[in-house]
């Protein structure tokens, strides 16, 4: 009987358990306090953090429990992210959700959703100075795009082993854009500059809506083939939305379909962050990095609109740049309330929507061009 | 000119009762006097008054972000417009200047739960009234008071 | 292998690059392309410019529905409520509309909204949510 006891004993997670699980239990704990205490980014950090909790409790190994055994539940619900299945769907509900009036009502904002993606590629350098493969440095890089889904899509694809810490590192400074972005806007702008109005966007009609996400994804696909599945889904996602008609469907994106889509993605993105394979040397030097990447596009972003400042008549305010990085619609809320500060009568928001879904498909494409140039 | 008495005729769910009953039900609203962005109910509280609108605008904002604007003398924010089981569903706010009339939800409903033609009346012009203004809302198992047909 | 060494064995200068050429490409092309979209449509939607282009003669357009007239400082709070409208869906919450325009600091948030839907710019879909009426609005914009 004592014998017995033992054997259970041996098999409970208080026998098994290792630092390395305690470690990243507490910092699930961190992620679901993070996202139910202080409202930074619920709906993604609840599922992460829950995931962390489900993949960190010590399991005899063999039983088919954990995500990493090849005949587990969580392995097959883990097989939508290896595979590269829920970004697009993911990206299918945003296409339904967002709105490109402003992208299309001042199209020279588009720009600077481009120049926040130079992160991306300055990072990619950075890692491979790091030592890191370069497989490892594209996926690495695209934290910068802070765009989740995408960092998630390019790993599986690139670096399927890093999946866990990048996306982890990702939807982190996703989270924290708040706490990031304002004191880089604030050191590259001046007063002045951050008190720049801009001109009201001119009125959109519902054809020009229903036109442009076929002919940005016909152009973007044609010109990088590789961002089809992500851009594919978005754009077809607002056509759904735009074409009225196909509106239950668009309902269905938008809701169901990726609210399921993102709690398989959170929770078991979350699961893959056992203790002992995700504590490593190479997880710490990813979240500097990304870090990294994540500030050098919010730079770039501000940067960019002042140079365009140089040339255009009609200034912009250069903190709208910031906005280029794709974490919608926190970093065009950020614009927003960083203007504010210094005249709460300036309504930045509207003019930071543009860049902030532009940057969603600047992202994708880059994430398509490194796919392309890494196989 | 917008006394109780003149817009209880105007409006949709008590001009079709007769002056008797009018004068039962008179006594059971009190005047309110409205401010641009008073608060008239919060969400979650317990229900105590229902409004009739004399003049002005209201926002009924419901749990889950549906609303119904109230625009003319005689509309009745009530019944499941407003609440279920004794707590208010929806919160209503005054978009302008303007009066409107309290009645109590307890009294209210004890004289529509009455078997009177008055109530059976009251009940029938609600639906239609509930039809045109805000159909959505329409929930036969939520209301809190008998349905007469 | 570390430093600028790895990054030229591993071709990192012209990988990143020609990534970011293509992503800046792709943009501008798609900037450029949709800059003169709202033009093509509206020759599409407005057929009669192209003969008045041919005929010279101006676009005449009037104005059928009523507009209410606004002063100049409520005008702006109406602008700023369609910049705030655009971020949310085609129908929209109505509470949700007046609780931005009062965490955005917009002037007399309730009597503006009242303007709104008094002048048409606002109006129901009948299942609770609002639309915003755009050709209703810059009428009374521009009126």
């Amino acid at each position: 009987m004592d014998a017995l006891f033992l054997e259970f004993f041996q098999n409970t997670g208080f026998y098994l358990c290792d630092y390395r699980n305690i470690i990243m239990i507490l910092i699930g704990m961190i992620f679901i306090y993070l996202g139910i205490a202080k409202d930074y980014e619920p709906l993604l950090l609840v599922p992460i953090g829950f995931g962390m909790l489900i993949g960190n409790i010590p399991i005899f190994k063999g039983l088919g429990l954990g995500i990493y055994e090849s005949n587990s539940v969580l392995h097959y619900l883990y097989f939508g992210v290896t595979q590269g299945i829920y970004p697009p769907l993911v990206f299918l509900g945003i296409g339904a959700m967002t709105d490109f009036s402003t992208l299309l009502a001042r199209p020279v904002l588009m720009l600077l959703g481009a120049a926040a993606q130079a992160g991306i590629f300055i990072t990619f350098l950075g890692a491979l100075a790091l030592g890191f493969a370069p497989n490892e440095c594209a996926a690495i890089g695209i934290i910068g795009g802070a765009d989740g889904p995408t960092a998630i899509f390019l790993t599986a694809k690139l670096a399927p082993k890093l999946i866990g810490p990048i996306a982890v590192a990702a939807y982190s400074y996703m989270a924290l854009v708040p706490v990031i972005q304002p004191p880089i806007m604030k050191l590259l702008t001046s007063r002045k500059e951050r008190l720049i109005r801009m001109e009201e966007p001119r009125q959109v009609s519902k054809r020009e809506k229903m036109i442009f996400p076929i002919v940005a994804f016909l152009l973007c696909c044609f010109l990088a083939p590789a961002a089809l599945p992500l851009l594919g889904m978005l754009c077809f996602g607002n056509v759904l939305k735009e074409a009225v008609v196909t509106e239950r469907l668009a309902v269905t994106a938008r809701t169901a379909l990726i609210d399921t889509a993102t709690i398989l993605l959170g929770v078991t993105v979350g699961a893959s962050t056992q203790g002992d394979v995700f504590l490593t040397k190479s997880s710490v030097g990813i979240f500097i990095l990304g870090a990294v990447s994540f500030c050098i596009a919010t730079a770039c972003g501000v940067m960019f609109a002042k140079l365009m400042n140089v040339f255009l008549k009609k200034k912009i305010n250069p903190l709208v740049g910031a906005a280029g990085v794709s974490a919608v619609p926190d970093s065009a809320r950020v614009v927003q309330m960083v203007g504010q500060q210094e005249d709460p009568t300036n309504f930045l928001l509207m003019h930071a929507m543009a860049p902030n879904v532009s940057g969603v498909i600047g992202s994708a494409i880059a994430a398509g061009v490194l796919w392309s140039l890494m196989v | 000119m917008n006394s109780l008495g003149n817009v209880l005729k105007k409006s949709q769910i008590f001009k079709g009762l007769e002056s008797g009953d009018l004068d039962m039900v008179m006594p059971l609203f009190h005047e309110r006097i409205l401010h641009t962005g008073d608060v008239l109910t919060a969400s979650g509280d317990s229900a105590q008054f229902f409004f009739l609108l004399g003049k002005g605008t209201l926002l009924l904002a419901m749990d889950g972000g549906k609303a119904v604007v109230l625009d003319s003398a005689g509309d009745f924010a009530a019944m499941e417009l407003m609440s279920r089981e004794g707590v208010y569903t929806t919160s209503v706010t005054a978009l302008e200047d303007g009066v409107a009339w309290a009645v109590p939800r307890e009294a209210f409903f004890d004289f529509i739960r009455q078997d009177t033609p008055a109530a059976a009346e009251i009940m029938a012009a609600w639906q239609i009234f509930l039809d045109a203004k805000a159909g959505f809302a329409k929930v036969i198992a939520d209301i809190d008071a008998p349905v007469i047909s | 292998m570390y430093g600028l060494e790895a990054i030229n064995a591993n071709n990192g200068w012209a990988i990143s690059a020609v990534g970011i050429t293509i992503v800046f490409s792709g943009l501008v092309s798609l900037s450029l392309l949709i800059s003169q979209l709202h033009k093509a449509v509206d020759l599409f939607e407005n057929p009669h410019k192209i003969k008045a282009w041919f005929a010279g003669k101006p676009d005449a357009k009037v104005s059928e529905s009523p507009v209410m007239v606004l002063r100049e400082d409520q005008k702006e709070v109406v602008r700023q409520y369609a910049l705030l409208a655009r971020t949310m869906d085609d129908h929209f919450s109505l509470p949700r509309l007046l609780h931005l325009a009062r965490v955005s600091g917009l002037k007399d948030p309730c009597a503006h909204l009242n303007l709104l839907l008094k002048s048409g710019i606002v109006t129901p879909d009948g299942e609770g949510y609002f639309c915003w009426d755009e050709n209703q609005f810059n009428q009374t914009i521009s009126y």
